[in-house]
């Protein structure tokens, strides 16, 4: 890193303090902004989202030095692939977590790379059923609701049922 | 990724969900919404399907089906599109663009073979051979204009054309163009060898106070019609001026023999015989035909006439002002039934005006579209030559705004 490269404290919201070079923490837009407010490397930078604990910002920050790295190096696509992969394969619940904190950190490409992962567990799931189970979520319609959802999106229903 | 109870999914925000939805195909989204009522409203913004319209779907293609379908949301466009487009070839299939037109909407387009004529909203008016246009668009390739004529400053919002008499092998064009720099504008494009195409200004009329909607040829093909925004008509002859009379024009006009038909802003239509410049008829509509919207545009189908206003209805009428059919749900930029279809097919004039099935040629922005038989109307149905030509026009593929 460029000398003029200060460190910047970061407070999770669990209250620990993580020491991250500001190159790193300026890639989060919103983190950039509160920098620029205050003015001051040395202020801490409190995260007030409730995603942002010291597990999920150690991962966040993770990506964040490792997309810096391949940016500076220019790695292969393929390269950067892989880690994304590697990346994206853990638990739902931090999952989760880290979709919450990139939205609130405002980090695209890492809100994109998580939100793929969950698309591409929607696109294991066959039925409606599948991914209530997958994903844990109560079924809250009536069945005369289930068939005015369907009866919504004819044009797609027909053709699914082929 | 393990299954989990402790993170509960539907906490997370509609716009997230947008972003993973946006992700899946949309023919995956009607499963998301059947999961839980928060699903489904994600599913159902209007963003989402904004993107869908813009990457998955193919190019609109309206169908003549008669009920309504209003075209007001993202999503209506997108199944519009995805039921009219699989409903026709059977399986989805994208067409992409051959044309461009290096940047700016096709605003106009006229097909006088062997040439079709675009005009464009940076100003340019660019020949194509419509032979090859056609050839290109079977085989999906790129197809090159013959001639890039750039002399208009601003928006060309109407072409007509016409072949020059005499060299056979390689007959001349005459182009005219009229333009929001206020100008009409009157070209001839010749080659040597069928080859290079070059263009010559013939003249430029100047006369009109504001933009000129409209240009097209008198019956007899040696003079000049333009209807301005400035409420102006003028005939000129090629090589001078010569005004004849005032009305107020709003967009588009088209002719039969002495006969004009002009679409005014305050939903009215007129027929004006501009050799003697008195009113012929006026048909006065109410408001479902939305005239007051810029882009009602009127044709002559002899012995008919077809109207088209937008976001509502195409409505074909005969000369005595009665409706004959009509078809609603059609977003409308540009309807043009080029030719009177009854002299070139030798026919006498038996035909209960009738569209049939027809070509279907598509401006939208940046590019020129085709599709074939396009079906208006089944009453009688006939094949007609390619030359008879359906020309639809939106102002933009996927609904975006016009600037």
């Amino acid at each position: 890193m460029s000398e003029a490269d200060p460190e910047i404290t970061l407070e999770t919201y669990d209250k620990h303090q993580i020491k991250i070079p500001k190159s790193i923490a300026t890639r989060s837009a919103i983190i950039n902004m509160m920098i620029e407010d205050t003015g001051d490397v040395n202020e801490v930078v409190p995260l007030a989202d409730k995603s942002c604990t010291l597990n999920i910002m150690n991962r966040v920050i993770e990506y964040l030095k490792k997309h810096a790295e391949f940016d500076n190096t220019g790695a292969d696509d393929e390269v950067i692939n892989e880690f994304d992969k590697e990346f994206q394969e853990q638990s739902d619940e931090i999952i989760f977590q880290t979709i919450l904190a990139a939205n609130f950190l405002d980090i695209k490409n890492l809100l994109e790379l998580m939100c793929k992962k969950v698309a591409d567990e929607i696109k294991k799931c066959k039925t409606p059923d599948d991914i209530r189970d997958r994903f844990n979520i109560r079924k809250d319609y009536t069945p005369e609701e289930v068939e005015e959802v369907k009866r919504a999106h004819p044009w797609i229903y027909d053709k699914n049922a082929k | 990724m393990a299954a989990s109870s402790s993170c509960s999914w539907t906490a997370l925000s509609t716009d997230i969900y947008v972003k993973i939805f946006s992700q899946l195909s949309p023919h995956d989204t009607p499963r998301c919404a059947l999961v839980c009522s928060y699903w489904k409203n994600a599913a159902n913004e209007d963003s989402l399907w904004r993107g869908f319209c813009g990457s998955h779907s193919p190019p609109f293609v309206w169908r003549g089906e008669p009920e309504r379908t209003a075209l007001t949301t993202w999503k209506n466009l997108f199944k519009a599109r995805d039921t009219c487009f699989s409903d026709r070839v059977g399986k989805k299939r994208a067409i992409s663009l051959p044309l461009r037109m290096q940047g700016g909407y096709v605003r106009c387009m006229v097909v006088e073979e062997p040439f079709l004529v675009c005009g464009s909203e940076n100003g340019m008016v660019t020949l194509f051979s419509y032979e090859k246009l056609r050839a290109s668009f079977d085989g999906m390739k790129e197809c090159k204009p013959l001639c890039v004529i750039k002399e208009q400053s601003q928006w060309v919002y109407s072409v007509c054309a016409q072949i020059k008499e005499g060299n056979s092998s390689h007959p001349s064009i005459l182009i005219a163009s009229g333009s929001r720099d206020m100008t009409a504008q009157l070209y001839e494009v010749s080659t040597k060898d069928g080859v290079k195409y070059k263009h010559e200004i013939l003249n430029v009329f100047h006369g009109h106070k504001d933009w000129i909607a409209h240009v097209s040829w008198t019956h007899d093909r040696n003079a000049l019609i333009s209807a301005g925004n400035d409420g102006m008509l003028f005939v000129w002859d090629f090589t001078k001026k010569k005004e004849r009379g005032m009305v107020q024009v709003e967009t588009g006009i088209w002719q039969k023999e002495d006969e004009i038909v002009l679409s005014k802003a305050n939903d009215t239509v007129e027929i004006v015989n501009y050799v003697k410049f008195e009113r012929v008829r006026r048909i006065q509509f109410g408001d479902e035909l939305d005239f007051r919207t810029y882009g009602c545009f009127v044709s002559f189908v002899l012995p008919s006439m077809v109207l088209a206003g937008i976001n509502n209805s195409v409505v074909a009428m005969n000369a005595a002002g009665e409706e004959l059919y009509k078809v609603s749900g059609m977003e409308t930029w540009l309807l043009r039934i080029s030719e009177d279809g009854q002299r070139q097919l030798g026919h006498p004039a038996d035909v209960d005006a009738d569209i049939g099935e027809a070509t279907e040629l598509r401006a939208v922005r940046g590019s020129v579209e085709m599709f074939d038989l396009l079906r208006l109307s089944c009453r009688t149905r006939r094949k007609l030559p390619p030359s008879m030509c359906f020309i639809n026009s939106r102002a933009a593929a996927s609904g975006g705004t016009r600037r």
